[in-house]
């Protein structure tokens, strides 16, 4: 009788994995997100970062890993280098900040050099997905124009790269592939450094702390050539984002259209009435999802 | 009498739970519901609560300004402090016009039976005593004691809610004189003393104390009742207690059979909203 050994290790040899920086306000919505993940998602590796000062690792191994029976789960406390308070004005940095960086620190810090797919908090899986399916892709796949506010901070980053300001960059949107071949050009305190710690030298804000965004510094890391390559104009991301400007076209957003992963954007979970959070959670059934969306409100 | 919860947006979850028992369970009465948050959404909260209040009463308020900072010390006011000026405030009108009594509730306070109001009306405080030797609240009793020009009491009651407020002695104060009692508080060495709003009514009722029948009107359960659910669920049916309170620590604690546990136990009171496993430490201000 011929006998094939597969072995542990080799299964688990992951190419691309998936990574989420999220903190205890956003514990339900990463109950969904983990579940959807092990019903739709190939056998992965995924990275939690738990962005919050001592957070109970335990607590959430003990509500994730049921999920996670194909999966490798790794939960890990936010790193510790990320720094606590801005280094020109002295402020402390709110937990909107240092997600960002924690969420290119997942590519600097590991061992692995492989490529990973940012989730936000929010985002789901609602079909069978290959993670292959968007290794090709950089960011968001495709480029947007830059967006108020965020012009001044992207003249800032260009300069911190000694680069022209660019037109287009990479759409605020998940999932977010990184290619950590980009990253690793600079230490993590580098691009911290460049990232978090400028303030603006002029106009009204002068001196304030600038804006920070991840996804737009990203954009300056990736070889030109590559980036330019991308379609020009963003046409679709990977994912599906319910904004709450489509809150009256929820029937269209849920069953018209093809996507494999969705978020529902807090704001929309703020205004939905009992009988829209019913009409999700009823979509939400029929994929199979057990975890519900519930209502709450999330100060702006 | 009326019902009365100071809360926030980290307890919506338990307020659904809470309302819906009043709707299922409580005679027809208010209940005056302050949302100490910083510029609370009053439609948000509107919109969820007021379904279950078709028999009922329900004043949703903002939670009224008060001193943001400690001016000793320069601390930030915290939330757990400040919810506890706006239970008496409440008392004082600030909220409700209205002279009489009222029965404080936790957010995670909720009704398993029906329950008549009137049935509160000559409970004193929380109804229950304890020794303050037995408590974390010794230097607490000293400033109160201090603050009253008496000795510090031995017995006080029991720090839990629900807790029956007489409005007449609260209204002994001024909207000041509660505010310098709750958020600057500091004995005569000049420390700092985190109040207790149960002890400080102890001393309102003090004369009442020594001769106080007790009475069992709430069941608290906590992390370390964890391990016996099922024999305290049975306590409560016993018991005449109607209304029950689940600690935050024993739902950030409890394993999903537990939480499977009491949600069977509350569907079968007839209640559908849900206990959900929490994580400590909600920062709902850490704004994405």
């Amino acid at each position: 009788m011929n006998v094939t050994v597969v072995v542990a290790e080799k299964v688990l040899e992951f190419k691309v994995y998936l990574a989420t920086v999220t903190c205890n306000r956003d514990f339900q919505e990463m109950l969904l997100q983990a579940e959807s993940i092990g019903k739709f998602v190939e056998p992965c590796r995924h990275i939690i970062i738990i962005n919050e000062p001592n957070p109970n690792i335990k607590f959430w191994y003990k509500w994730l890993t049921p999920y996670y029976k194909n999966h490798e789960l790794i939960i890990l406390p936010g790193y510790e280098d990320v720094s606590k308070t801005h280094k020109i004005t002295g402020k402390k940095l709110m937990g909107w900040t240092t997600q960002q960086v924690q969420k290119l620190f997942i590519g600097m810090k590991h061992e692995f050099l492989d490529d990973y797919i940012l989730l936000d908090s929010k985002n789901f899986f609602v079909k069978p997905t290959k993670l292959d399916d968007f290794a090709h892709l950089i960011g968001a796949g495709g480029l947007v124009e830059i967006k108020h506010p965020y012009e001044e901070t992207n003249e800032y980053y260009a300069e911190m790269l000694g680069l022209t300001p660019f037109e287009k960059v990479f759409p605020v949107i998940t999932p977010f592939v990184v290619k950590t071949k980009y990253l690793r050009k600079f230490w993590p305190n580098q691009v911290e450094d460049m990232m978090v710690h400028g303030v603006y030298t002029k106009g009204p804000k002068k001196g304030k702390e600038i804006l920070v965004s991840e996804f737009l510094f990203y954009t300056y890391l990736v070889d030109k050539e590559e980036l330019f390559a991308l379609d020009n104009e963003y046409k679709r991301g990977l994912g599906r984002t319910i904004w709450d400007w489509s809150i009256d076209s929820l029937e269209h957003s849920l069953y018209q259209e093809d996507w494999n992963v969705y978020a529902i954007h807090r704001e929309v979970i703020k205004k939905l009435y009992p009988s829209g959070f019913d009409f999700i959670n009823t979509w939400l059934a029929e994929k199979g999802l057990t975890n519900k969306i519930r209502p709450r409100f999330i100060p702006s | 009498m009326y019902l009365a919860t100071v809360t926030c947006l980290r307890d919506f979850d338990q307020m659904l739970l809470q309302a819906e028992s009043i709707g299922k369970f409580v005679e027809p009465c208010t209940h005056v519901v302050v949302i100490n948050d910083e510029n609370p959404d009053l439609n948000f909260w509107y919109k969820w609560l007021m379904p279950y209040y078709k028999n009922h009463e329900l004043l949703l308020y903002p939670a009224v300004k008060v001193k943001s900072t400690h001016p000793k010390t320069l601390k930030e006011t915290s939330g757990w402090n400040s919810q506890q000026l706006h239970k008496f405030l409440i008392g004082l009108n600030c909220y409700h016009i209205n002279d009489d009594d009222y029965l404080i509730l936790d957010s995670k306070n909720f009704f398993i039976k029906p329950t008549k109001l009137s049935e509160y009306e000559n409970i004193i405080g929380s109804g229950l005593l304890d020794f303050v030797n037995k408590t974390p609240f010794k230097i607490c009793n000293e400033y109160y004691a201090e603050l009253f020009n008496v000795e510090p009491l031995e017995k006080i009651l029991v720090t839990s809610t629900p807790f029956v407020i007489k409005t007449t002695l609260i209204r002994q104060y001024t909207r000041e004189s509660l505010e310098k009692i709750f958020l600057e508080g500091e004995n005569s060495k000049g420390e700092p003393v985190h109040p207790s709003e149960f002890i400080f009514y102890s001393y309102l009722v003090k004369e009442y104390l020594q001769d106080m029948q007790e009475i069992v009107i709430g069941l608290q359960f906590y992390k370390n009742e964890i391990d016996n659910l099922a024999y305290h669920i049975h306590g409560l049916h016993t018991k005449h207690v109607k209304i029950c309170g689940i600690h935050r620590e024993l739902l950030h604690m409890a394993y999903p059979s537990a939480i499977d546990f009491l949600n069977d136990w509350l569907y079968n009171l007839g209640l559908e909203n849900k206990l959900y496993p929490i994580p400590l430490n909600l920062d709902y201000n850490q704004t994405k």
